[in-house]
């Protein structure tokens, strides 16, 4: 069955949680055909809003709160829809050890869940304030014939993070973002350069408007495994873009570039060895 | 090697149109979340608040904005006024002109009754502190916010009056420096006597910048730039081709001695919770 990716690109509000819940399901209510398989992709923290700064105490949930059930009850109307998020994520062992997570829920339940491994503490981020970090790998999630991996803003930068879930079989990396305009510029080689060297779809789903004085660029976008931009959404603005992703986009891509083909197992020992042998 | 054309051409070749648009959209946003029901703006017919007025209007419509022209007898000059006027004609916003030489007058006579002497800096912030109390009494009239004109040069060197034309609501041109705001007036229809007009707080008859500061701002700016964007030590940026080197640390001793025009006034800590001002870290809109 075919596949859809919508990316709602929308201004979400800081701290406000039930709002952009809110925000967040009614764009799925209003978008949703039922043809394909639906995937919906909202931004890093979607929840919570980017920029929340210390309301991310007051709006962090647990993996078996009622918010997610609420989303999973809300998706049982939706039957081929799936539902990409981020939010603030208690650890439900270790209380009050927040993660950076992202999930994905459909009527089923929690179907796909990462936590984010880098954490931007620089210029104008500060989430080493708020979130402890991953270290560990998440397996892809499946939907229909597709696996999806994600890696969360900043861990797009790291091309050893994408890699790993490609090994794991993901063919589409969800990118969400939580970027400034200062960045965007970096992202549009990151997002090409992870898709050519792994041939696989990468989605780009970012946060838009104002957060004090901060404007986050939105230009969402869905990138072909050959680097190619398909679509993308406006600068700065609320929009929203979808796509069918065509498997044979995938394996034309492996046929002309084989990038994973040709990959070996030495890339990686030797990159340890380098490590181990680097003063980092 | 970075020369002083360099850092002038690239501090020059912003994109107008991007700049232009996105303050408009963040003026846009920031009345929409605060709920304000006008604009108010201190119209001095010089560049910085003719760019912010045009950015206005385009971001939240004439008719959201109102401008006051707030002249001092005798020390603004005719040409401001009517500079003043005929911009605000052009973008069509309402406009009132109230003259503060009686409050600002009132002002002085009644501290030098006290024995303390108003020599002319004194009275220039007396001026400057006397025009915000009449755009934040108009602001509060209608319910709406003041829009500041300060740019990122002035900020920088601190050449602007604590709690007078820095007592603002918002300052949309604050990231932009002095010479890229006369290229942004020009984009946006600002006519050319005032986009390139000789800056001045016009404090004192005769004040300018260029005279009271000792440099030109296309002095200044490149070695702002040069600071701030490319983050060079003054070190360095006194190495630049073509670049100013005298005035290198008299810049890096402005920025520095004039912090405190532009942190929220310093709290000592005393208690187990938040500090405001110290490790009280909350967005400017608290949705709890």
């Amino acid at each position: 069955m075919c596949l859809k990716i919508v990316i709602p690109q929308l201004n979400f509000k800081q701290g406000a949680v039930e709002y952009n819940l809110s925000k967040m399901l009614d764009a799925i209510a209003k978008n949703y055909e039922g043809e394909c398989l639906e995937l919906y992709v909202f931004p890093e923290l979607t929840l919570v809003g980017y920029q929340a700064r210390d309301l991310i105490y007051y709006s962090a949930k647990s993996l078996d709160s009622e918010l997610i059930s609420k989303v999973i009850d809300f998706m049982s109307d939706y039957p081929k829809a799936y539902v990409a998020f981020g939010f603030p994520e208690i650890d439900t062992e270790i209380k009050g050890v927040l993660y950076n997570s992202y999930v994905i829920v459909s009527r089923d339940g929690v179907i796909g869940h990462w936590r984010k491994t880098h954490l931007p503490t620089f210029t104008v981020f500060e989430e080493d304030r708020y979130f402890r970090e991953n270290t560990k790998l998440y397996p892809p999630a499946e939907i229909g014939e597709f696996k999806i991996g994600a890696t969360i803003c900043y861990d797009a930068f790291y091309p050893e993070l994408v890699r790993a879930q490609v090994l794991l079989g993901a063919d589409i990396i969800l990118v969400p973002s939580g970027s400034p305009l200062q960045s965007m510029k970096l992202w549009e080689p990151i997002l090409k350069s992870r898709a050519i060297e792994n041939t696989v779809f990468v989605v780009y789903s970012n946060h838009v408007g104002y957060k004090d004085g901060l404007l986050f660029f939105g230009k969402s976008r869905i990138v072909g495994p050959l680097g190619n931009v398909i679509i993308e959404a406006k600068l700065g603005e609320e929009d929203i873009i979808e796509y069918k992703i065509e498997r044979y986009d995938l394996l034309y891509a492996r046929r002309v570039r084989p990038t994973l083909r040709d990959f070996r197992s030495t890339d990686i020992e030797n990159l340890v060895k380098a490590y181990k042998m680097s003063k980092l | 090697m970075l020369t002083y054309e360099d850092l002038l051409n690239e501090l020059l070749g912003f994109d107008r149109e991007l700049f232009a648009d996105k303050i408009e959209q963040f003026i846009r946003e920031y009345v929409k979340k605060s709920g304000a029901k006008k604009c108010v703006i201190g119209l001095s017919g010089g560049v910085d608040s003719s760019t912010v007025l045009a950015l206005t209007v385009n971001a939240v419509g004439a008719e959201n904005v109102i401008a006051l022209l707030l002249p001092h007898s005798g020390i603004t000059p005719e040409v401001d006024i009517s500079d003043a006027l005929k911009l605000a004609d052009k973008f069509g916003v309402e406009h009132k002109i109230i003259y503060i030489d009686p409050i600002a007058s009132s002002v002085k006579s009644s501290l030098e009754a006290q024995n303390f002497g108003v020599d002319k800096v004194i009275y220039g912030n007396i001026q400057a502190r006397t025009r915000m109390i009449l755009l934040y009494a108009v602001s509060n009239y209608y319910n709406g916010l003041v829009v500041g004109s300060g740019d990122k040069s002035e900020i920088l060197i601190g050449y602007f009056t604590k709690y007078g034309d820095g007592g603002v609501d918002i300052l949309p041109i604050g990231d932009v420096y002095k010479l890229q705001v006369r290229e942004l007036a020009r984009y946006l229809g600002v006519p050319e006597n005032i986009a390139y007009k000789p800056s001045s707080p016009r404090l004192w008859p005769g004040q300018e910048a260029a005279s009271e500061l000792g440099v030109d701002y296309k002095d200044i700016d490149p070695i702002l730039y040069a600071l701030i964007e490319h983050g060079l030590p003054p070190e360095e940026v006194k190495k630049i081709d073509g670049i100013r080197t005298d005035i290198v640390d008299l810049i890096v001793r402005r920025i520095v001695t004039n912090e405190h025009k532009r942190q929220f006034p310093k709290i000592p800590k005393l208690q187990k919770g938040m500090t405001i001002g110290i490790d009280w870290k909350m967005p400017l809109w608290m949705s709890m």
